[in-house]
């Protein structure tokens, strides 16, 4: 934009001063919890609230792994959320390619009908796909858990969209190679969207770790209990314990935050590319 | 030649072809759109459809069978006082966040548009923190910051001295609280979608109208808000969408409470599908929560004008 003297001497300096205002909103409740997973349990109830700890300590955290099962859930969330991605980063670059460079009867109808279960809520489908899922022995076990989220739509839908950006005549010049199908999938069009299958991969990570209503509804079982509903679960169990709830909460939150500030390019690029599709 | 020899000829012929590089072509395309169909057939369109078909039979899980009712669930439902209650709690829900994600959101784009790119980029990380950060995490955060007693929100109310509601216990406050909430949580994400629309308007446009002599009024009017058209309506459908399916933070911060006040549909399908097992009443609540959902979608994309081009 054309900006006259007024504006960069005025205007911005307000804009960045209330922006930044916006942003210190984002970051306090953030603060406050990580400040109050080591203060003592005392301190966590005075009134009015403190916000730095007037004596640190670990413990809470100490009792976030003694009152409760965290490392289990960690465990489990592990296992389910990596597969997922995994699976999810392989079907949608798989199907993606398909879908994008061959012909092949029905193609358009089917990937318009992959499409539009996107308009589905899960919410809508949820008591139908638990009864199947119970009818196929299938609640209370890992599979279970997996299962839906093996495939993507979101991921098929994008990875075909930039599998559109490979030149035909690089396809081409391999099957004259002698690259067969899988080759061409393999050893040039895995390469050249890495970037996007990398941003698809940490939104998919970020999504899964944080999956509730599902589990919530297949896993009675203490051992599967993935972190989300451990952590719900022991909220409504132990009353007013906040400062283990924090310390459990961070726990839970650390993964996300730490894959979060790894990608965080390929997070916020992804938006820019996705988001509007 | 008999038959079997030709039935093997045949099977031959076919394995033969898959030698030959359309064979091959086609095993390939075959092996990943097949297990593709079949996924979304059993766990998409088959759930739908049954959800359907079950809104219209009477299934408790702990009879085995299904009776046929026609359309008694639907009409139950106009007499079921706590399904009026969520659906009435979800639109005001949604009523509460969709304006809010949508004015700050785009305020907030305005405000990045105009700010150099470094300073753009640290915002923009710290905007879009709270939605990376898991739902069940931020729910006990603000569960937190909402305590009447030790809760940072009514401490900085006592400091400028307005009053200091009980928030999440309070009947009235409830479930605008858990509104403030999701639209923090949100509005980073369409802030950076809003910047990309907002990117993609060609300069020169601003240019030309700067030379006809208009204004910095006169050019958000005429140039930002109608370009913008595009990336406004797909910021509306998804924000009411998401708020219609709300579910994990109101389970965490109220469970529905206090005194249903926070009941939402999702919450309400739970409720009767899961727990009470009545799934057939649940898929009737679902089939609805789909309609209302449908309809939004179709109202916003009918009645605002996307047909600009540039």
């Amino acid at each position: 934009m054309v900006t006259s003297s007024w504006q960069r001497y005025l205007v911005q300096p307000i804009v960045i001063a209330l922006l930044g205002i916006g942003a210190l909103w984002m970051i306090i409740p953030f603060g406050w919890m990580a400040l109050s997973t080591i203060k003592p349990a005392g301190e966590i109830l005075s009134v009015p609230p403190t916000f730095l700890p007037s004596q640190p300590t670990l413990d809470n955290y100490v009792q976030a792994f003694e009152k409760t099962a965290i490392q289990r859930w960690y465990v489990n969330s592990a296992v389910v959320t990596l597969t997922v991605t995994f699976s999810a980063l392989l079907v949608s670059s798989l199907g993606g390619f398909v879908f994008a460079k061959y012909q092949f009867p029905g193609r358009d109808l089917i990937f318009l009908v992959i499409l539009g279960t996107m308009m589905i809520p899960f919410e809508v489908i949820m008591v139908p796909l638990y009864k199947l899922f119970v009818d196929l022995g299938m609640n209370n076990t890992y599979a279970g858990l997996i299962v839906p989220g093996l495939v993507s739509t979101f991921g098929l839908f994008m990875m075909r969209q930039f599998m559109h950006g490979v030149p035909d005549e690089l396809l081409d010049a391999a099957t004259i190679d002698g690259c067969s199908e899988l080759q061409k999938y393999y050893r040039i069009v895995l390469p050249l969207v890495k970037p996007p299958l990398g941003t698809l991969g940490i939104f998919t990570f970020m999504w899964n770790w944080d999956s509730f209503l599902w589990p919530l509804l297949i896993i009675t079982r203490g051992e599967l209990t993935t972190l989300p509903l451990g952590i719900a679960a022991f909220i409504q169990e132990s009353g007013t314990t906040y400062n283990v709830y924090f310390a459990a909460a961070l726990l839970a939150l650390l993964p996300v935050l730490i894959v979060f500030f790894l990608g965080q390019k390929q997070i916020v690029r992804g938006v820019a590319l996705t988001g509007m599709r | 030649m008999d038959a079997a020899t030709v039935g093997r000829l045949r099977t031959w012929s076919v394995f033969a072809s898959l030698r030959t590089h359309r064979g091959k072509r086609a095993l390939f395309i075959g092996s990943v759109v097949i297990p593709l169909v079949a996924f979304y057939a059993v766990f998409h369109i088959y759930p739908l459809v049954f959800a359907v078909v079950l809104s219209f039979f009477n299934w408790q899980a702990s009879r085995k069978t299904m009776d046929f009712v026609g359309t008694t669930n639907f009409r139950a439902l106009v007499d079921d006082i706590y399904y009026i209650e969520a659906l009435t709690n979800t639109l005001r829900f949604a009523a509460m966040v969709v304006p809010s994600v949508v004015i700050l959101s785009l305020l907030i784009a305005l405000g990045f548009d105009r700010i150099g790119r470094r300073l753009r980029d640290i915002y923009s990380m710290l905007y879009f923190l709270p939605l990376v950060s898991s739902l069940i995490a931020l729910s006990i955060i603000w569960r937190w910051l909402y305590h009447p007693t030790f809760g940072l929100i009514n401490y900085f109310l006592g400091l400028v001295g307005l009053p200091q509601p009980a928030w999440l216990q309070n009947y009235d406050t409830a479930l605008p609280a858990i509104a403030i909430m999701t639209v923090w949580r949100a509005i980073g994400f369409y802030a950076l979608i809003f910047l990309t629309g907002l990117q993609g308007i060609p300069e020169s446009f601003y240019e030309a109208a700067s030379i006809d002599g208009a204004g910095s009024w006169t050019k958000f009017r005429g140039i930002t808000v109608p370009l913008l058209t595009p990336t406004l309506l797909f910021v509306l459908v998804m924000s009411m969408i998401g708020s219609l399916l709300t579910f994990t933070q109101v389970w965490i911060m109220t469970k529905g409470g206090p005194a249903r006040a926070t009941i939402v549909v999702a919450l309400y399908v739970y409720d009767q599908g899961i727990q009470r097992m009545n799934l057939g009443y649940a898929s009737a609540i679902a089939v609805t929560l789909f309609l209302v959902i449908l309809t939004f979608t179709y109202l916003q994309i009918r009645f605002i004008r996307t047909d600009w081009q540039y």
